[in-house]
This record gives C-alpha cells, structure tokens and sequence, in this order.
C-alpha cells in the first residue's frame, strides 16, 4: 500500500521511528500526483524542486516531512499565488503568510498551490479561471468549493493533509462533497496574515485532513496568536489533541429546528439524523432548539461578503502588481481595462453587488441591517451555548453535483445555508463525513461549538467518526 | 427595483466596465440577490450601533518601533512597469 | 453702493506625524531616503497583508487633542474610504470617519479685532498616499513614476469650523497650530517637505444674508503665505463671480504661485461616493481617562502658556513675548539665558535683535547656531563691569555666535578690551579737535550733531573701543576749554 495512502499521525510515527524517511514519503506523494493528477486537477502549482530542496535539508519538527497541499489564496514566498484568477497569475509574493511560516518551523514540505474557485468566490471550484477540478470520489462531479482543489488533493492521496479556507462554507462543504474532515476555526483563532482577503471579517483558514486526529495535529500548528493580524486573538493555544477522547457522555447537542426544516435531501437527511441517533446511543443528549434568525444568516452573508470584497479587491488596479493591460490611453483606460480582463464574472458579480449596497443611500439599508443580523444571530448561539455544547446540522443540504450542472449563481449560492452561520457568528465549525447517498458520493455532518470551543467539537468528531468507522472504510484510496 | 442603468453606474465606482452582451444578465442576478435580500427587511431598524464587530475586544496595538523593511528589490519585484525604483503608470490626468 | 460680503473661511490641515515607525506597518518614516526603500507587504497593498496600529500615533493624537481643547472620544473607530488612485495601494485609504478621535475644540488666536476663538471640528487618524511624480505637469506627463515610502505615514487631520474671516486671520491661525505642534514635538511642520498640508475651504455671502454661499475648496498650497495670497484672489474672484452672473460654482482651486491666481483643478482625485464602511481588519479603540489623563500630565508647556508666564514673570511686553515664543527652542533658549543673567529686558534685547537678526542671516534653527546662553550672560556682565561697550559687543555677540567661544577669549584674541585710559583718550581728542577746527566752531555754536560727529571720529580712532561716555565726556571738556 502507498505511503499516500497513510494519515499524517501515521507517517509522522513511522518516520519518526525511522521506518521510512521523509524522501521515501514525498516521493510517494509525487508518484501518486503523477497517476491521478491528469484526472483530479487538483494542483495550479507543484513545488517539486522546491519541496524536494526541502527535504534535502534535513527536517525537524511536529511535521517534519509531512507533505501538505496550500490553497493558492495563501502566500507563500517565491511561489506563484494565483488565486486562481489571470489578475494574480503570475504574480509571485515576496513573503510567506503566518500559517506558511509556521508550516516550515515544523518541517513540514509544501507540496503544491491548489486550485479554487477564483478568489475564493463559489462552491464548486467552477470559477476557477485556470481549470476545473474533479472530485475524486467520482470525477464527473465537482470538489465542491471554493477550497476544491485542497479538498481532492487529500481525498486522493495527493497529499497527507492541505490548508484552505472558509468564508462561507468553503473548507467544510468540500471537505462534505469529497468525504473527508474539513475545519474552520474560530475566528481569530488562525493569523489572516498572508490569507488573500475576500471578506475580511468572515475569513479563516481552515485544514482538510482524512480524519480527525489529523485535524488536531494540524490545528496545533498554524493556531496561535500573531503581532501581524488585529483580530487574531492572545492567548495561549490549547493542545488540541488533548480533546482525541471517544466520549459523548453528557455533550448536549441542539438540532435548529429551521434548519432541519429546510429543503434538505432525502439521503442527506437521513445520514445525518442517523449519525445523531448513533450519538444519542453513545450517551450524548439530543433536542431541538429553535434558531429564529436563521432565515437571516444567508442574506446577510450575501451583503456583508461582497461588501468587504469589492473593497479588498480595489487593489486589484494593475498598478504595483498583478495583471495589467498594455496599450492604454491614460490610468482610467488601465484601470477598467485590467479590471475587465483580469476578473471572472462571479467575481465582478461579488464587486459589484457589494458596490451597490455600500453606496450611499444603500448603506443603512443593507450594510447596517446585515450587520445587525449577525449580531441577532450571534445572541442567539450564545443563548443556545449556555446550555448545550454543540449545534449540529448536515453540512450541506445536497451532495456534490455534477460538473456544469448549476449554472444559476443564486441556485449555487443555496448550498452554503447551514455553512454561512460560523462564518457570521465566529464560531468553530468541523466536517466530517458521516455516509455516502444511493450514487455513493459522500455526505457531511457538521459539528458546531461556542467560540474558541474547538475542543468540544474536536472531541464529539473524534467519537463520532469510531462510531460511524467511516475512517477505516477510505484507508485504501480508490484508484482513479 | 434596480435596473441596468444603475447597474452600470455602480459598477463603474469600482472601475468595472461590462459589456453590453453581459449587463442585462448581471443585472437579473443582482435583482435576485436584492429580492432574496429583502428578508432583512423584517429587522428593526432603530438602534442599529455602528459597531460591527463581533467581538468586545478593542485596542490591539504594536509599539513604534522599526522592522527592517522589505527591501527595493522584493518591492518591485511584481511591478508590471517600473522606471529604476519607481513604479510606471500611464497618464494620469486627460486634458 | 459698494456690496460688502462676509466670508468664511475653514481650514483642513494634514500634520504628517514624527513617529519612527509608519501607522499600520513597522516601516521608517524617515524622508527623503530612495524611492520605495521604506516599503513592506503592509504599505505597497500586497493580497493578505493586514494593518496594525502604531499605539504612539494614537498616544500623539490626544496629545494634540487635548493642546486644542478637544474632548477626546471615548470610543472612536477606523473606517475604509475607497476610490482608486495610483499613490493608494489599497485602493481605499483607512481613516477616522463616522467615530473621530477627538471634536470640539478651539485654538485662540489674535486677530485685528483682538482675541478669537477658531473652533476645530474634529480631528482624526488616517494614513497617508504614497507620492506622484511627472514629467512636467501632472496635465503634461505621458507616465507617472508612483513611490511609496510616503504610503502608511501617520496623518492627524485637523478640521477647523469655518469660523475664520480673513486671509489674514487664516494664516494666523495655521502659525498658531504650527507652533502647537511644533512644542508638543509630534511633527517636523514642514510645509517644503511636506509634513503639513493644508486644504481650504471659502464661501462668500452678502452682509446680512443668513444662508451660507457656495463654498470653493483650495487645494495643494504650499505655504502658509501662499494660503493667504490664494484666499485673497479667490475672495476677489468669487466676489466677482457673484457680481457678474451671481453664481458661484462649487469647485476645487489650486494655486498657481507664478501668476499669484487660484486656477480649476482639471480632473478628479476622488471618487463620487467614497463608499465608507468600518474597516473590519482593526478593533476599536477605547480611550480610558486614566490614558488621557497620564498623557495630559506630560503635556509640555503650551505656547499661549508660555507667553503668559513670560509676561507676568519677566514683565515683558505681549509683543516682545509673542516673538519669543515663535519656537520651543527659542523660547528655551531666552529662559537659559535669563537663567545666567537675570535681566529679562537686557537679555530680551539681545536676543530678539541680534540673534534673531544672526537666525535669518544664516538660515540657521536655534539648535544650529553655536551661541552658548552662559555666554551671553558672560558677555552682558563684561558690559556691566565696563570691559567692552554695547557697540564692542555687537561684535563679540557675533563671534559667539559664529565660533560658540567665550567672550573673554574672544576680547583678548582681538583686542577688543574698551579702552578706559584717560590718558590716551585725551591724547585722541585732542588730536580730532586739531583737525576738525571748523566742526569745533559748530559746535561752540550750538550744533549737537557736529558734536556726535567728532565723537564717532575718536571711536573710529579707537576702532570703537573707547568708552563712549568717557569719550563724551573728554571732548566736551576739552571744547570748552
């Protein structure tokens, strides 16, 4: 069986006891790349010189010799940071974010850039302006997105873990579609510094492992605060893997009852409640809650991210960096021309939404209301984390849907309903799957917890998943 | 509601020129966006504070004191035009 | 029957302040250093940088705050202004909008019809743009050369109600403020460099009509007299303007020093709507009493404070002290000096004569001249005991001033020692009187100035050295004998 095959905790111990050395493993990864990638495009950029110069140096620390896949919104030094947009595709930058930082510290080899929806705008990766990636589960279908190509790089063994992020969903319902654990943190939890803004106050790197002990390990990592980030929060980061404890004895969890109420599918619905049932069994205590703000969640997310993305995508003016079409008259020539070429549709559609209801005269009635909302919805979840310690819903209402299948953006929209609400709130939320519907393409549970609860959720994931031994089903990648 | 005019004149504030072919579609998405959006039409509007942020904690500051900076080189590196070390645009101001 | 119009005047000043490092990036904010050296991912805008804030650009702000009498926002926050503009890396400039830091305060100043409260609106932080530079005109130049080490400087915006009526009394006012800044020592203030800028805002109106005119903002001056020479014709254009068609049109003006007109700005910098809203990458700020209060403690000595006490501690006249007090370094200097010789009035003289007279000459800040205040008491004791008179004096406070030596040194080096020897004086005088016969006769006649004439020539002989009374006195006697 391929060492690509293998979870991070399981190839930091056998390279750890010397079983096999960090070479054996990259190589492997690569070789697995080779085989699948041509099917799976996961990949914009593959850093074999680079990662392979790395391992030449000898690695020392939590994750030495670990290869780990990067969304190509996150930048990394002297490697190409795309966005996967023609706006940035050639645009290199001259640091590394925290996360990437951190990464290096402990020795881990970054292995490749992974493909997104452009600007981390969408749910399917579709938007990508370099190409689409297959899921890999069943490779007519799509990743689900925006971190796509991170999600199906490490459901098919292309590489032992990845970071991606989450503004609306977008770590947790590719993690969903492609059947592996995706994590958003708590807001503040992980540095943005590096992270390419798309909503400044929703945004949060996230990690896509193939099970929870995984996410943990990887969690320890990039967590902590950084002097370089406002909003990243002091304190000192918990050991997460302290939290690896199968036991739900006491967790009370809350089902919001206009959620489930929602247009949900059948086999998804079924999965899920099945899951609950398992943990109720498992000694953890079930009710219904009620959520009334939860109608809102959706349309204040729509304002609040395309607000702060048409300002963070300003810079995007050909002017310093990135694309920048020649043959100009003058700067307002350059500037409408650059920004014509270099964004694709959904992103101008994000601009220009987000435009229209910070313009004045909108302002109060969208910006202002939509904030107002969140702060509605957050009184809510704490009223709700007072007295139970997880919320747990599907994590999207349907499975991965097929390549080209939904071209309606709003229609796409809909699939980050149960997802939008972290992002709003700030709170952490996890992934993992927890069945497959009658195509057998995955389906996913998530677990949501009080701010700065990641040991809550890590904990009732980590149960959940023996329960469920859907972990021990996906040892064996398929081969594609 | 909101019609192409309007549309167009938005997206001009960001420096966005669409096309006429694509216009009418942006449009009809956006007026979806802004039906769909309505919702929040049932929140009261009185006492909506300013502040935005979901946490209470304020003041986060660093002393003034230098880091060594970049550097011209890396500063440059990304320049689509450059003149020496000075980043090149074109005319600024029409007659 | 001539019109007489009102005007009101308010001033938007932007004070770059002297921090080491910029407002949300570690970056020097040294000037003059090569084109895009003080730059980080932060300043140039690059995808995933974040902003932090300098706390000793807030710690500078209420200290302004409160040298202009502002009360300080308890809670005060940090808001994206977008449009798009090359020197703007962002694409938006992070500012103080909706939540300033400070409001409400006034500076008093001097005005023609005696002392006037300016009040100032509000004052905030935001940072500054990078810098332009064209071949020729910005209107000429096919290209434009953008350099960054200007982007993320630390700028306090200080909005003046328009309250001020005069160009005069609008350059006033920025003279006052200057000199606020400059001793609470939170900016260079320099207009060349471009550490204090000012924008301008006028309206006219007709005596007695309540509704306030079109106002025209002025834009891009670049000296405080320039300000006042811009307001002056744009007070006459506009008055014209409201003569000949009765509009006037709300414009923006630059000043075109070298045909002393304000002309139209041709193109927009700036956006039609700025699209503000709260910037979510920084937290709020909370300015506690405690903060306050410990900065106001260490507030220096403020200008208008410091002239008082020189009135009523030294007995000086307000115009002498109002000239003292021009600089924090001068009016240091004057008390140094007071400190070695404590006659306020004869170290005033000196020190508002010959060394400003010396400042100007050679260009020169205080702190750049070599005069030593322990030297000049020296000097003034010398003149008490007689060693040197005051035109003897003149020459020594000049190589002082040059050469920072003593004064001793400086008499015994060129003989300047006053000469008090009878003696020779009479051995001097009589030889003058020899000569200037006819000047004598004059004077046996009545003609004083022919007197003080022969006495310059007996100070010429002694290359100014004698003792002027002592001389007096000689010649007189010897011509009536």
């Amino acid at each position: 069986m391929g060492l690509y095959n293998f979870t991070i905790h399981h190839l930091r111990d056998m390279i750890a006891g010397k079983d096999i050395s960090a070479k054996e493993v990259l190589e492997s990864f690569y070789k697995r790349i080779e085989n699948v990638e041509e099917k799976v495009k996961a990949y914009i950029t593959i850093t074999e010189k680079e990662a392979r110069s790395r391992i030449e140096q000898g690695l020392q620390g939590k994750l030495a010799g670990i290869p780990i896949a990067i969304k190509d919104n996150i930048s990394t030094e002297g490697i190409k940071t795309t966005c996967a947009s023609r706006m940035l595709e050639d645009y290199v930058p001259p640091y590394d974010a925290t996360v990437i930082k951190k990464l290096n510290e402990e020795g881990a080899v970054i292995i490749g850039k992974t493909n997104l929806d452009e600007f981390a705008m969408g749910s399917s990766s579709e938007n990508s302006a370099f190409f689409h990636t297959h899921n890999p589960r069943n490779l007519e279908y799509v990743p689900g997105g925006s971190s796509g190509g991170s999600a199906a790089a490490v459901a098919a063994g292309e590489a032992a873990g990845a970071l991606g992020s989450d503004t609306g969903g977008s770590v947790r319902q590719p993690a969903s579609y492609c059947g592996i654990v995706g994590l958003k943190p708590s807001y503040g939890s992980i540095s943005r510094f590096g992270l390419v803004a798309f909503a400044s106050s929703l945004d949060q790197i996230g990690t896509f492992t193939r099970d929870v002990e995984d996410a943990a390990f990887l969690m320890n990592v990039i967590t902590g605060h950084d002097p370089l980030d406002s909003r990243s929060v002091k304190g000192k980061t918990p050991d997460y893997t302290d939290s690896l404890q199968g036991n739900l004895t006491g967790m009370k969890i809350a089902l919001p009852e206009e959620y489930f109420t929602m247009d949900i599918d059948s086999e998804v619905r079924e999965s899920v409640i099945k899951a609950v049932k398992k943990m109720k069994e498992a000694g953890a205590e079930i009710e219904e809650v009620n959520l009334p703000s939860a109608k809102y969640a959706l349309a204040a997310y729509y304002i609040i991210s395309s607000a702060e993305a048409s300002s963070n995508l300003a810079r995007y003016d050909g002017v310093n960096y990135g694309y920048r079409i020649n043959n100009v008259e003058n700067i307002a020539e350059m500037y409408k021309k650059t920004r014509k070429v270099g964004f694709g549709n959904e992103v101008k559609r994000r601009i220009t939404l987000g435009t229209y209801v910070l313009s004045s005269g909108n302002y109060e009635d969208y910006y202002l209301k939509a904030q107002k909302a969140r702060k509605l919805l957050t009184e809510e979840i704490h009223h709700i984390f007072r007295e139970y310690h997880l919320i747990i819903t599907p994590t999207t209402p349907t499975t991965a849907f097929k390549l080209g299948a939904i071209k309606d953006p709003f229609e796409m929209d809909q699939n980050g309903i149960f997802t939008v609400l972290a992002n709003l709130t700030g709170i952490p939320a996890i992934s993992i799957p927890c069945g497959v519907d009658s195509k057998n393409l995955p389906i996913g549970i998530q677990i949501m917890g009080p701010p700065f609860g990641e040991a809550g959720i890590i904990q009732a994931a980590y149960t959940l998943e023996k329960i469920l031994g859907i972990k021990d089903q996906q040892t064996e990648l398929e081969v594609l | 509601m909101i019609n192409t005019k309007e549309i167009e004149y938005i997206a001009q504030l960001t420096n966005l020129e669409i096309d006429e072919a694509d216009i009418q579609e942006l449009t009809g998405q956006i007026k979806i966006i802004l039906e769909y959006i309505n919702i929040l039409g049932e929140i009261e509007a009185n006492n909506i504070s300013a502040s935005t942020l979901t946490s209470l904690v304020r003041n986060v500051f660093r002393e003034d004191e230098l880091k060594s900076s970049m550097g011209r080189e890396k500063a440059l590196a990304n320049a689509p035009e450059r003149e020496e070390d000075l980043f090149k645009v074109p005319k600024i101001m029409g007659e | 029957m001539i019109k007489r119009y009102e005007t009101a005047i308010g001033l938007e000043v932007h004070v770059q302040l002297a921090t080491l490092s910029k407002v949300f990036c570690s970056c020097s904010t040294e000037f003059g250093t090569k084109p895009n050296k003080n730059t980080c991912p932060v300043c140039l805008g690059l995808p995933g940088a974040l902003p932090v804030l300098n706390k000793k650009v807030v710690d500078y702000a209420i200290m302004v705050g409160l040298a202009t009498n502002c009360e300080i926002n308890k809670y005060s926050k940090f808001d994206r202004k977008n449009y798009f503009y090359p020197d703007l890396p962002k694409g938006y400039q992070i500012t103080q909008y909706a939540q300033p830091l400070a409001q409400n305060g006034f500076i008093e100043t001097n005005t023609e019809d005696g002392r006037k409260m300016i009040r100032i609106k509000r004052i905030h932080i935001e940072e500054d743009a990078g810098k332009l530079l064209h071949n020729g005109s910005i209107y000429q130049s096919r290209t434009s050369l953008v350099d960054y080490n200007r982007a993320g400087i630390p700028l306090l915006e200080i909005v003046s109600d328009p309250d001020i009526c005069t160009p005069v009394e609008a350059r006033t006012f920025l003279v006052q403020l200057k000199r606020i800044l400059e001793y609470l020592g939170v900016s260079d203030c320099n207009m060349e460099e471009g550490s204090l800028r000012c924008d301008v805002n006028i309206s006219i109106k007709p005596e007695g009509q309540k509704e306030m005119g079109v106002r025209t903002e002025l834009k891009n001056i670049n000296s405080f007299r320039a300000v006042e020479k811009a307001l002056e014709d744009e007070i006459n254009r506009q008055r014209k303007e409201l003569e000949n068609s009765g509009i006037v049109r709300q414009e923006t003006r630059t000043w075109d020093d070298s045909t002393g007109r304000t002309v139209l700005m041709r193109g927009k910098e700036g956006a039609d709507d700025y699209l503000y809203f709260p910037e979510p990458d920084l937290l709020a700020l909370e300015i506690e009493n405690n903060w306050i209060e410990g900065i106001r403690e260490k507030l220096p000595e403020l200008p208008a404070d410091r002239m008082r006490r020189f009135v009523s501690d030294y007995g000086l006249r307000e115009s002498d002290a109002e000239l003292l007090i021009d600089t924090r370094e001068l009016a240091n200097f004057f008390e140094e000096c007071v400190s070695e010789y404590p006659d306020a009035g004869a170290v005033l003289g000196w020190i508002i004569g010959d060394f400003l007279h010396l400042l100007k000459e050679g260009n020169m800040a205080v702190s750049e001249c070599k005069l030593m205040a322990e030297n000049l008491g020296r000097m003034l004791k010398l003149i008490d005991k007689g060693l040197i008179n005051t035109k003897i004096a003149k020459e020594v406070f000049r190589e002082m001033f040059v050469t920072g030596e003593k004064p001793e040194i400086i008499i015994e080096k060129k003989g300047l020692k006053q000469i008090t020897d009878k003696v020779l004086i009479e051995e001097i005088v009589l030889k003058i009187i020899k000569n200037n016969q006819e000047l004598v006769e004059d004077i046996r006649e009545g003609r004083e100035k022919a007197f003080a004439f022969l006495v310059g020539q007996v100070m010429k002989e002694t290359s100014g050295k004698a003792n002027p009374g002592l001389v007096n006195r000689v010649l007189r006697e010897k011509i009536n004998e």
